[in-house]
């Protein structure tokens, strides 16, 4: 771009410093207004009591502690479930064209659209004691509803697209010549998706295993409805948070709230890596499409 | 019913049928479940059920709410995207990452610090309650926290339209003799409105599913501040199973013609864009 | 390897890419598939290396019918158009795959692939990732990777369409010595004439889906088997006639046809290429053809003539030499006479 045209252009594009100053501040405003006093505020009360109260309504709450191992263990079994399928969903859609993708994906959409308690519902309806299949599981002696199972499906079913949506338009975007070089060098299919297909998405899966995570441990409406709040047993985290501020332990409500925003903020940290990390990688595949052309 | 264009590739069916299957265990039979129950209920009940006083005041709350809470939003996030993409200022990076909290931080969390704030005695309640402004246990408290959950949503759909804008279309107005408003309104405004309106349907739709950080700010008060989630389950607590139904069909239809609305406005976005 | 064709079709959809296509390609033979995009080459060559598979019909290696084994049990080796190097490995990597996969120690690993490398002649850029080399060099990486596993045919899909003229012609050299000393049976797509008779042993010209003619670069050019090939190998002016008693009359203008002296008129199409029309100051001879010249296009060792015959306002190109037009002192706007050197004459059911 020559001289002339960037200050030509700069000179039209640019508002007038005040009208700047205003929209700026207010922005800033805005962003303090509505996120960063709450979450400033989140540690504050927290901490308020000091480090050993705050310590203690942590770990020393065998209910408090009990939530903190089930949402550790329903997050990390959810994201490995979701990372499966997304690959799975990923691989049939961007390599395949085939009758019925269109619904397919909106059928993956889905989750996102509905309503997290209507979903809870939906699984009570089948898993429940008067669901569909809730006699026939309760004979065998399986509980789904009101125990692990179901919290498990309600967090897959709210996290499900997050993986997926993550990894179609990144598969696409790749193309599927260099595994079709694969098949056609005498690459059996798992070799094929091991030296091939999975380094090229590795990022693309981390992140969304990491917005996964951040949504399962965070879940709320589906889990609440499915898992009957069995304090010790069957309460996640954030229930923790909303049984503790009904029985106004306003610190100890605080306390797990500030280890969930600690765990937003990690996941934040770790996706905008992640997002430079992928910008790299495609600024350099961009230019290596541009010297095919022009080399 | 499915067949393919057969390519060179393996795993085709593997892959599609895992998909099918997870897919038909966690989506497609349990929301059948919930359409085919609330099919099988006698007509006069399950319209008793969506039509009682309660119900209609719930949805109605929630339709307003989210749709005063989207409106919000899209003001809001409109002018933060702006800023972030036109203007440079210190701290901006940082500022621009603050946006995506809200789509990390669980909504439990939300609820809990957003109705502590306002309370009476809250950090930001302690002003605004002399001053007559109750944002704790009222509908403002909700718009307010639907407003914290959606403005991302226009942030992050207007951005990348922003960026892409074809900066020699503002020349040219320009040089026709346009001015800057007319700049603005004539030939910026059209050209983002399919990405705020996808942004205001995607916030919208947010709005009327939220369940976590609304039961906390609420106070769910039935005909007043209770939305449907939260009248779905409260049909539950009570064991009205079939009334919860006939509740959850009506906000799934809801959220059905959202998402079409929202993939139609996207495509008509991306049109724009070329 | 020796390969058949045999009645070969395939659709997408509602088009047929692949018309009941047949023949057969020699061992070690290099064979050029030249046709204009939508001709159906790239499928047949995808097909042949069992990327795709036809609707109907069969792919014969040495006799034996592989049409249902899959790219990885033929042993091909396919180069890509846009080289499909694996983005996230080295050069070696890229070359080593083959045997990887295979399993091959890796001592063997290592002599082979540096025996390649050094076959490409791209030493100095063994650990170089793909996205730090040229085209030329990417190409030259596709098909040390694709000659690895010692495949019995090199499928090479528009291998040059990616590069800039200069790489492409060196390449393209290259190529054929490369096959020269190799000898596997190899096939390649390209859209390009020129490069189709460089390179290879036979040429296969190729149109929506159909074979249009298979024979040597100098039998095409030559004796070209129809209107389309000799439309696409060459620039030709095209005059639709009637001919009879040894002369084709188009619109005024007239040909003699001596290979037809029979009274009966017929309706046909005179062919002439653009090179195989002459350009004088005088009208020499009686059916010379009176034309103004519109353009002169001088593009490096040609110069492309555009005129206008004066009469009916058909236009006409000649291509002549720098020298010749310098000879003649042409100008445009100036009037000459055209008449042709060597004309071709297609007549329904009776080939001249």
């Amino acid at each position: 771009m020559s001289a002339n045209h960037a200050s030509l252009s700069s000179s039209i594009r640019q508002d007038p410093w005040w009208a700047r100053a205003i929209m700026i501040l207010l922005a800033i405003g805005f962003l303090t207004w509505l996120v960063l006093i709450p979450v400033v505020f989140v540690f504050v009360s927290a901490w308020s009591n000091g480090a050993s109260s705050y310590v203690a309504s942590l770990l020393e709450d065998e209910e408090t502690r009990s939530s903190i191992l089930l949402t550790l263990m329903v997050a990390p079994v959810a994201v490995v479930l979701n990372v499966l399928f997304g690959l799975a969903a990923a691989w049939a859609i961007a390599r395949f064209r085939f009758r019925g993708r269109a619904i397919v994906i909106a059928m993956i959409d889905l989750p996102f659209a509905v309503s997290p308690v209507v979903a809870g519902l939906s699984l009570l309806l089948i898993f429940g004691q008067n669901g569909f299949l809730g006699p026939w599981l309760h004979e065998r002696g399986w509980q789904v509803v009101f125990a692990f199972p179901g919290i498990l499906l309600a967090t897959c079913f709210v996290t499900l697209p997050f993986v997926a949506r993550e990894l179609i338009p990144l598969m696409e975007s790749i193309g599927d010549e260099e595994e079709l070089a694969a098949v056609s060098l005498g690459a059996s299919p798992f070799q094929m998706f091991w030296r091939v297909t999975v380094p090229n998405i590795k990022w693309g899966i981390l992140y969304g295993a990491i917005l996964c995570n951040a949504r399962a441990m965070g879940e709320f409406g589906a889990v609440s409805v499915v898992s009957g709040r069995i304090p010790g047993e069957t309460e996640t985290m954030p229930l923790r948070v909303e049984r503790l501020f009904q029985d106004y332990d306003s610190p100890g409500s605080f306390a797990v709230a500030s280890v969930l925003t600690l765990l937003a903020l990690v996941t934040l940290g770790i996706k905008i890596a992640l997002e430079r990390q992928t910008r790299a990688d495609l600024a350099r595949h961009q230019r290596m499409a541009d010297q095919g052309e022009s080399a | 019913m499915l067949r393919r264009a057969r390519t060179a590739l393996p795993g085709f069916r593997l892959s599609l049928g895992v998909t099918i299957f997870y897919l038909a265990v966690l989506v497609l039979i349990p929301l059948g479940a919930c359409i085919i129950k609330a099919a099988s209920l006698p007509f006069d009940r399950f319209w008793a059920a969506v039509s009682s006083d309660r119900a209609q005041a719930a949805y109605i709350f929630t339709l307003v709410s989210s749709f005063v809470a989207a409106i919000a939003s899209t003001l809001i996030g409109s002018l933060i995207a702006w800023v972030l993409v036109r203007y440079e200022f210190p701290l901006k990076r940082v500022f621009d990452s603050i946006v995506d909290i809200p789509f990390a931080l669980p909504t439990a969390v939300a609820g809990l610090v957003y109705s502590s704030l306002y309370a009476e005695n809250g950090w930001l309640g302690q002003f605004l309650v002399p001053l007559g402004i109750k944002a704790a246990y009222t509908r403002l408290a909700v718009v307010l926290v639907l407003t914290f959950i959606g403005f991302p949503f226009v942030v992050r759909a207007i951005q990348p339209v922003l960026e892409d804008l074809d900066k020699d279309m503002e020349e040219a107005a320009f040089m026709l003799g346009a001015n800057r408003w007319q700049i603005a309104f004539r030939v910026l405004l059209p050209s983002l409105l399919p990405a705020m309106m996808t942004g205001f349907a995607l916030a919208f739709a947010r709005g009327l599913g939220e369940y976590g950080s609304v039961v906390f700010v609420s106070g769910n008060m039935p005909f007043k501040t209770e939305i449907a989630p939260v009248l779905i389950v409260s049909r539950l607590e009570s064991f009205e199973y079939a009334e919860a139904t006939a509740i959850a069909v009506v906000l799934l239809s809801i959220s059905m013609s959202m998402l079409v609305l929202i993939n139609l406005l996207e495509r008509w976005s991306s049109r724009h864009v070329g | 390897m020796s390969i058949s064709i045999e009645h070969v079709s395939k659709w997408f959809g509602r088009f047929q890419a692949l018309a009941d296509v047949n023949f057969d390609i020699g061992n070690g033979e290099l064979v050029a598939l030249l046709g204009p995009s939508g001709s159906g080459k790239t499928t047949l060559l995808r097909i042949i290396a069992g990327l795709e598979s036809p609707d109907e019909g069969m792919i014969l290696h040495e006799g034996k019918n592989v049409t249902w084994e899959s790219a990885r049990q033929r042993n091909v080796g396919f180069v890509f158009q846009h080289y499909a190097l694996f983005r996230h490995m080295t050069v070696f990597e890229n070359v080593a795959f083959g045997l990887r996969v295979r399993r091959r120690p890796s001592k063997e690993i290592r002599e082979r692939v540096d025996e390649l490398i050094s076959l490409v002649r791209l030493e100095s850029m063994a650990y170089r990732y793909p996205w730090q080399l040229s085209g030329g060099q990417r190409q030259r990486v596709a098909l040390a990777r694709a000659l690895a596993s010692e495949p019995r045919v090199l499928l090479l899909d528009e291998p040059f369409g990616a590069l800039d003229a200069k790489v492409r012609h060196e390449l393209r050299r290259w190529l054929r010595r490369i096959h020269d000393q190799t000898h596997v049976t190899s096939v390649f797509v390209t859209h390009d004439q020129d490069e189709a008779f460089e390179v290879s042993d036979r040429v296969v010209v190729m149109n929506k889906g159909r074979i249009e003619q298979i024979g040597t670069p100098r039998e095409i050019v030559e004796q070209p088997a129809n209107p389309f090939v000799l439309d696409f190998v060459g620039n030709v002016n095209v005059f639709p006639a009637s001919v009879s008693l040894g002369q084709a009359v188009s619109k005024g203008i007239t040909f003699r046809v001596p290979e037809y002296p029979h009274a009966e008129p017929r309706d046909i199409t005179v062919y002439i290429r653009s090179h195989e029309l002459r350009i004088d100051r005088n009208g020499i001879d009686e059916h010379a053809i009176a034309a103004r010249i519109l353009r002169i296009h001088p593009a490096g060792s040609v110069a492309r003539v555009a005129l206008i015959h004066s009469a009916t306002g058909k236009e006409l190109i000649v291509d002549l030499t720098p020298a010749e037009i310098h000879e003649l002192h042409l100008q445009e706007g100036d009037d000459v006479y055209v008449s042709p050197k060597r004309l071709k004459v297609f007549i329904p059911d009776y080939e001249i």
